[in-house]
């Protein structure tokens, strides 16, 4: 029944996207996305990266300047209407008519993608009880609490059964619990094999639920890669040190200069702490702590951790994501 | 979940309505009016100041005006002015309706509702059909019932079936022109704020500069060409000539007929490209 990837094992291809703006601002500037089938694929970047409007390009609501997208063997730029079937979109905030039913919500989601009358009660049940909604079907939304019309804004991106399903920052405000929960029930549509693309800005939400990860800042991609071989791509692990004060000490910038030189160490960012990018290997650890007693540096507190993604996004934005 | 999940065809769409088509095209019609049908139906508080609003133009206006028709029945073409009056507070209801006909739209692009819709393989124009099928349908409930409690004040339409039949074609050529420029006004102001602040702005000339409240030929001349102008006036003297007669006069329906189809082309013209864009 599935329609087959393209050769390429790619689902969704994105070339050259640009969005400017009419004050001649870029907001999306040359974006290259592959996507594969079945994979849950985040764009992670801060507020203002351009992550809205890639996406809004994507969902056929927003007409790139220059650009192609092509879903499978549809030009969704040329023929919309075809890859609105295939896309289910959720946006940012919750887009709901307090006056009506949950189930209200989802016939009209019905009766816009064209699912025959005769099967809409059978969807609609479904889909109620995929985001566990049947008991509340028939209540107003205004009734509802911010984790309910959450999920109802999620299943009416879901009736027509999209192949591919876009969340544009789907935890952005929610308590852990809810998150939690979104979660889980990302994962689920995956494993009934929607592909699934989203915007966070949220580090731990890209590192745990996303199998790929671009990292997106002034509407470029900065790199691309699972959460893995992103961190892979920082070098080495991290020690993270915090020394202990004695006048006798270095400062903290020499002391860097000075360590940067060392054949095992590939970097050093000293800020309140200080943190060391080693080589990977056994005597790495060892040796750092012989350099800095051999300068009289003693330490108070140490860590030694594989990068995050937070490393990750200082290395190609220049910038902390949790700044 | 069904087996169907399981054995791996989660994927197959829901075998769907060809999209493009006249099914896709009424099914999508169907669900979005049923929605302004739904979403009305719950604010009572609309509906009942919406139904009271027009009666209170009859009842306080009409009565107050009671004498006028009396002192210079000639002018009124009747001495009673509540029968007078009708026909302009139906016209008015039918413009108050209409310049609401936007609101939504509105409110949908504030709520992100309107992406909801729009990123649907849908067509645009069904969510402006809705509307109209909307609007023009709760217009001719109000007048049915404006004439209603007319009757019970004395006020019979003279054009008798024919009459009616005029009434509601005029009103629904005076229904699309401002439905659209509502939607129009929707799209161009970039809050709700700035869009009530108008609609009620243009409201208040087109009911004073038409002859809803006092025929023309009692108003100094230099209004009369604005009155002339003022579409609302020529459905007003269409439907006013049904309800008084004497008999129903063809001329008059087709000149009526014929100025308000030119400001509802003019009006579409003027619109499409903008809730085109606001559509997008």
């Amino acid at each position: 029944m599935t329609t087959g990837n393209s050769v390429s094992g790619d689902f969704l291809v994105a070339s050259g996207l640009t969005k400017v703006f009419d004050g001649g601002i870029r907001a999306v500037d040359g974006v290259d996305l592959q996507i594969r089938s079945g994979e849950i694929f985040a764009l992670l970047g801060p507020n203002g990266a351009g992550k809205t409007t890639t996406i809004r390009m994507i969902v056929t609501l927003a007409r790139p300047t220059s650009g192609t997208v092509i879903l499978e063997d549809i030009d969704v730029v040329k023929v919309p209407d075809s890859a609105r079937e295939r896309i289910g979109y959720v946006g940012q905030e919750v887009a709901l008519d307090r006056s009506l039913t949950a189930r209200e919500h989802l016939e009209l989601q019905a009766g816009l993608y064209h699912i025959p009358p005769s099967m809409q009660a059978e969807r609609i049940g479904e889909i109620l009880d995929l985001v566990e909604l049947t008991d509340r079907a028939d209540d107003q939304v205004r009734t509802f609490s911010g984790g309910m019309k959450k999920r109802l804004d999620l299943a009416c991106g879901l009736i027509h059964r999209p192949r591919l399903l876009v969340l544009d920052e789907p935890t952005l405000g929610l308590d852990i619990q809810t998150r939690t929960r979104i979660w889980q029930f990302i994962r689920t549509l995956r494993e009934q094999g929607t592909t699934i693309l989203l915007t966070t800005h949220y580090l731990e939400e890209a590192d745990q639920l996303c199998d790929r990860i671009a990292i997106m800042d002034h509407g470029k991609i900065q790199t691309c890669g699972t959460p893995a071989e992103l961190k892979t791509s920082v070098g080495g692990d991290v020690v993270t040190l915090t020394l202990v004060e004695d006048d006798a000490r270095p400062e903290l910038e020499q002391l860097a200069a000075d360590l940067r030189g060392l054949p095992f160490i590939r970097d050093v960012v000293a800020t309140d702490r200080m943190l060391i990018y080693i080589e990977p290997g056994q005597d790495s650890v060892p040796k750092v702590f012989k350099s800095l007693t051999d300068r009289g540096v003693h330490v108070d507190r140490f860590t030694y951790s594989p990068p995050s993604l937070d490393d990750v996004f200082l290395k190609f934005t220049g910038h902390s994501l949790r700044d | 979940m069904s087996d169907m999940q399981e054995d791996g065809a989660a994927q197959a769409p829901v075998l769907a309505i060809e999209p493009g088509t006249l099914p896709a095209f009424l099914q999508e019609t169907r669900a979005l009016t049923r929605r302004w049908y739904l979403q009305t139906r719950r604010e009572h508080t609309m509906i009942t100041f919406g139904l009271i609003q027009p009666l209170l133009w009859l009842l306080l206006f009409g009565n107050m005006f009671a004498g006028v028709a009396r002192w210079n029945p000639g002018a009124f073409g009747t001495d009673h002015y509540l029968a007078f009056q009708t026909a302009g507070v139906l016209a008015l209801t039918v413009l108050g309706n209409a310049m609401m006909g936007g609101i939504p739209l509105l409110f949908d692009r504030e709520t992100g509702m309107l992406s909801k819709i729009l990123v649907t393989p849908s067509f645009r124009s069904s969510l402006i059909v809705s509307r109209f099928i909307f609007t023009s349908v709760f217009s001719l409930a109000q007048g049915a019932l404006m004439l209603l409690v007319a009757y019970f004040m004395g006020v019979t339409v003279a054009g008798g079936l024919p009459g009616l039949l005029i009434i509601a074609w005029i009103a629904f050529l005076l229904s699309v022109g401002f439905t659209v420029l509502s939607m129009m006004l929707a799209f161009i102001f970039p809050g709700h704020a700035a869009f009530f602040a108008v609609t009620a702005f243009i409201s208040q000339p087109m009911l004073f500069l038409s002859t809803a409240l006092m025929p023309q030929n009692v108003m100094p001349g230099w209004m009369g060409f604005a009155v002339w102008l003022n579409p609302l006036t020529h459905a007003i003297e269409a439907i006013r000539n049904a309800m008084l007669g004497p008999g129903i006069s063809g001329m008059l329906v087709l000149r009526s007929s014929c100025l308000l189809l030119l400001f509802d082309l003019f009006i579409i013209y003027k619109a499409s490209r903008i809730i085109r864009r606001g559509l997008e």
